[in-house]
Formats: structure tokens, C-alpha cells, sequence
């Protein structure tokens, strides 16, 4: 047998990885329980961003895929955080 | 059979090109789909900050605990459909994989199920826009908060229609793959159709947390 098409990713990998996406949803809500307001949205954020980036290198097999794959994964985010960016610039500019 | 035996579409060198074709495909697919889940989350991004009151009220209105348990389904649902692309490879191993797609479908449905329910709680408590929008405790802004939750109903169900689309895909290839049908190009759509279900994890994975908590 030649090699496979790509190295699959071992079963204690996911299980290692559900683990560690519940651990963070369980931050989640323990963080807004505690804290309110404006620090609050950001934790709330950060944690949902590091739970789709366990998803998307370990689930999506990011991690094991190509640059050019990789490229193509990030170019929609870096789209939206432009709209987001400049949109917001704008609004909080405005002086409403 | 091996892999180097495996038939590929007559385009490509080798299985590796076609995997590295399909799965590049299938991003620019996904990157798609996050500039239009993008364009709505970005209205409501404006509004919030419009109306930070009437949002935040609204937003305390629903029940984060149900958003929270149908959070570790999807997320469980993603590691039960890691495991059948796992199985993918191997011929011998199609019992399996067919019972971990099922599992994945069936944790699909229960989060649905949660929805549907949820939306029966918000109509009751006079929460939807349109059909009975009276809310049980008055708003102290009611047409804003009342924006809230057309956000909010429109976001889930673009969601909810995007799992309900790969239930019934999901149910398709359990077919084929039941029948002797399980022919390579089965084996890379189910490779690709996971990374369909992983995003549609990653839209709820950001949807709770804006909808449900930090509203």
C-alpha cells in the first residue's frame, strides 16, 4: 500500500479534543456568571474563538492540511474582519 | 483495496491531488458561507451598539441554560462526525461508519428538536416578532427590542436550515453507504461533507455567545 491521502488523525486526538471543547464551554458560562459588561463580551468572544480554532485544526484537520488550504480557510475570516473593522470605525466615529 | 488501487476522476494525477481539489473546493464553499452568516452578524453588530439597552433587555429574555445544552450537543455531534471520517478509509470498517453518521444525525435532530421547543417558549412568552410579539413583562423600548429578535429568530433559523440540509445529506450517504455503493468518491464526499458539519458547529459555536450571554 502507498501512502494515504493524509495521515488520519488518531482517536485519542478526539476524544483529547472534546474534552478540551467542553472544558471551554464550561468557562464560558462560569465567566458569565462572574463578570458583566464590557470585559465580559471579550472573554465571552476569545473563548468562542479558541473553540473554533480547536474545531477547525483538529476536527477540519487544519492542522495536517496544505498552506494553500489554510489560505483559503483564513481568506473569508480576514474579508469579515475588514467589513467589521471599517464598518465600526465608521459608526464609532460618528459621534451619535 | 489500497488506496494507490482506488479509482480517481480521470482530471487527476493521483488520489492526494484529488483530496488537496476537494478540499480546497470546499473551503472557498465555506468562506462563502461565513460572508453571508458575516453580513447579518455585522447589521447586528450596528444595531447593538445603536441600541445597547433595548438589546441587552431583550437579550436577558432567553434562556441561556437551553442555549447552553444545545451547545455541547453540536459540539458532540462535530467529535461523533470526526469519528466517521475516521472510519472512512477502510472498507471493513462500513458498519461503523455508518453508525457514527446515524449518531451524528440523530444528535443533529436533537438540537432541532431543542430549537423547536425553544421557539415554542419564545412565542409563548409573546417573544416573536410578527406572530405574537406581546411580551409577557413589557419592554421599556419595544420596537428595538423587538429587532433583537428578528436577529435573533433569523440567525437560528439560517442556522437550524443549514443542520436541517445536512441531516437529510448525512441520511442520503448512510444509504449509499449501506448499499455496496461506497465507492471512492463516497469516501471524499463524506470527507468534505464533515468539514460542512464542523462549520455549521463553528456558526453556533459564535451564535450562543453573542445571542445568549453578552447581549
Amino acid at each position: 500500500m502507498t501512502h494515504m491521502t493524509h495521515a488520519k488523525t488518531k482517536n485519542s486526538t478526539l476524544v483529547f479534543t472534546l474534552i478540551s471543547l467542553f472544558v471551554l464551554l464550561g468557562l464560558t458560562v462560569a465567566a458569565n456568571k462572574m463578570e458583566h459588561g464590557a470585559l465580559a463580551t471579550v472573554i465571552a468572544l476569545l473563548i468562542a474563538s479558541a473553540k473554533a480554532v480547536i474545531v477547525g485544526l483538529f476536527f477540519m484537520d487544519l492542522r495536517k492540511s496544505t498552506s494553500l488550504t489554510r489560505l483559503f480557510a483564513t481568506a473569508g475570516l480576514l474579508w469579515i474582519f475588514i467589513m467589521l473593522v471599517l464598518t465600526m470605525c465608521d459608526y464609532v466615529s460618528r459621534g451619535m | 483495496m489500497s488506496e494507490a488501487e482506488m479509482p480517481v476522476s480521470m482530471q487527476f494525477d493521483d488520489a492526494a491531488q484529488e483530496h488537496e481539489a476537494a478540499t480546497l473546493g470546499m473551503w472557498t464553499f465555506l468562506a462563502t458561507e461565513i460572508l453571508f452568516f458575516g453580513g447579518v452578524l455585522m447589521a447586528f453588530t450596528v444595531y447593538r451598539r445603536l441600541y445597547p439597552e433595548a438589546f441587552s433587555q431583550a437579550g436577558h429574555r432567553l434562556y441561556p441554560w437551553i442555549g447552553t445544552a444545545n451547545t455541547g450537543v453540536l459540539l458532540f455531534s462535530s467529535f461523533t462526525m470526526a469519528l466517521a471520517v475516521h472510519e472512512v478509509e477502510g472498507l471493513a470498517r462500513r458498519n461503523r461508519l455508518v453508525r457514527y453518521l446515524i449518531l451524528t444525525a440523530l444528535l443533529g435532530a436533537t438540537f432541532i428538536g431543542v430549537k423547536a421547543i425553544e421557539y415554542y417558549i419564545d412565542y409563548r412568552e409573546g417573544l416573536m416578532p410578527h406572530f405574537n410579539f406581546h411580551p409577557v413583562e413589557p419592554f421599556e423600548h419595544p420596537i428595538q427590542s423587538q429587532l433583537f429578535f428578528v436577529f435573533y429568530f433569523f440567525l437560528t433559523m439560517l442556522h437550524a436550515t443549514h443542520m436541517i440540509i445536512g441531516i437529510v445529506i448525512m441520511l442520503f450517504y448512510v444509504g449509499r453507504t449501506r448499499r455496496a455503493d461506497y465507492a471512492h468518491d463516497l469516501r471524499l464526499k463524506i470527507e468534505m461533507f464533515g468539514l460542512y458539519w464542523h462549520f455549521v458547529d463553528i456558526i453556533w459555536i459564535f451564535l450562543f455567545p453573542i445571542l445568549y450571554l453578552i447581549a
